[in-house]
């Protein structure tokens, strides 16, 4: 049979874990973190700021990342749209080299 | 003009042997060593003529590889099928030429000279038709280029936003495509000089022509460093969007 004063220690560690998961609870949801029901980082809108109020109380807005996800597939395609103007350029530098007529002449060879 | 293949192959072994250079010989060498007078007073001039039909060979591959580089391109600047044309026309030209001196009797070096001189003068290949092509096949690649960095800078535009260090690689961007248009024309109306090329034609004096080549590919180089710099503002409009 428990004492007295053991039921109290128990209620007291009890008591002071609940306020310990409130407290931690309520430090993730104020610095950001991922809440139900809330956009996550991949469907949130691009260059929409985020504000969070410091420990002291001020207020601190921060920007996100800046390209979306469509975005991001966008900037892909238009990579790969470089790369490809890229290749024709490299080819252009090819043609240009063979377009210097006092170079080809040479094998034209030479009247008598 | 379609040849049988036993001569193509034929011809394909001596024109590895042989450098165009030696069709000037040909026509200087001594008449002796050309071949004995038949009773009709034709020399055959075994020789001379194999180093005719070489020349010959190597001006139509050169000129049919011409045809097949152009033929696959996609013409911006509307000047690949009148140069394609031209260039068919030279090497039928040339292969009826070679036929002529093929068939034709000889009596003397000097009848054999004056009809195989024009493959050296009247067509140009290598001191006009090369160059001349390449430098289209050049524009067209270059035009191609243009077009696709356009389409990507109208898009970065609408991506850009407000960011200041964004909208100046984008605004660089464009400031070097403008430099490219300046040099090459707005497909599909080339600038001046580049249109100038495809209308150069083989000519006894090749300086007007030479120099009209020398002016276009002042030109092309120019456009090209202009359009990689205008890629090289896109890469970084790419990277500043996606950071």
């Amino acid at each position: 049979m428990m004492g007295m004063s053991e039921t109290r220690t128990r209620i007291a560690v009890l008591v002071s874990t609940a306020l310990a998961i409130v407290v931690l609870g309520a430090g993730c949801a104020s610095s950001g973190g991922p809440q139900a029901g809330s956009p996550t980082s991949a469907t949130r809108p691009p260059n929409v700021p985020t504000t969070r109020v410091r420990a002291s109380g001020s207020t601190a807005t921060t920007q996100p990342p800046a390209a979306s996800a469509a975005t991001r597939a966008d900037l892909a395609a238009l990579t790969q749209q470089l790369d490809a103007a890229g290749s024709s350029l490299g080819a252009a530098n090819a043609a240009i080299a063979q377009s210097d007529p006092n170079q080809t002449k040479n094998e034209e060879g030479s009247a008598p | 003009m379609t040849r049988p293949s036993v001569r193509r192959g034929a011809r394909a072994a001596v024109g590895a042997m042989l450098t165009p250079l030696t069709i000037a010989a040909l026509v200087v060498a001594p008449a002796g060593a050309l071949g004995n007078a038949r009773a009709d007073g034709c020399r055959p001039f075994v020789a001379a003529k194999a180093r005719v039909d070489a020349a010959a060979a190597h001006r139509e591959t050169t000129l049919n590889l011409l045809v097949s580089t152009l033929d696959v391109r996609r013409d911006p600047w509307s000047m690949n099928m009148g140069q394609i044309t031209a260039l068919r026309a030279a090497a039928s030209d040339v292969a009826a030429l070679d036929a002529h001196v093929q068939s034709a009797c000889y009596a003397t070096v000097a009848a054999l000279r004056s009809d195989a001189l024009p493959l050296l003068t009247n067509y140009r290949v290598y001191w006009l038709r090369v160059p001349q092509s390449h430098a289209i096949e050049a524009a067209d690649r270059l035009g191609e280029a243009r077009a696709a960095l356009g389409r990507v800078a109208s898009r970065l535009a609408a991506l850009a936003g407000s960011n200041t260090a964004t909208r100046g690689d984008l605004d660089a961007m464009n400031r070097a495509l403008g430099a490219a248009d300046a040099q090459l024309g707005t497909a599909p109306t080339a600038s001046s000089v580049m249109a100038a090329l495809p209308a150069l034609s083989p000519a006894a004096d090749m300086s007007a022509d030479v120099g009209a080549m020398q002016g276009a590919r002042a030109a092309l180089i120019a456009a090209r460093g202009s359009l990689v710099e205008a890629r090289t503002s896109g890469l970084r409009v790419v990277a500043d969007l996606g950071a």
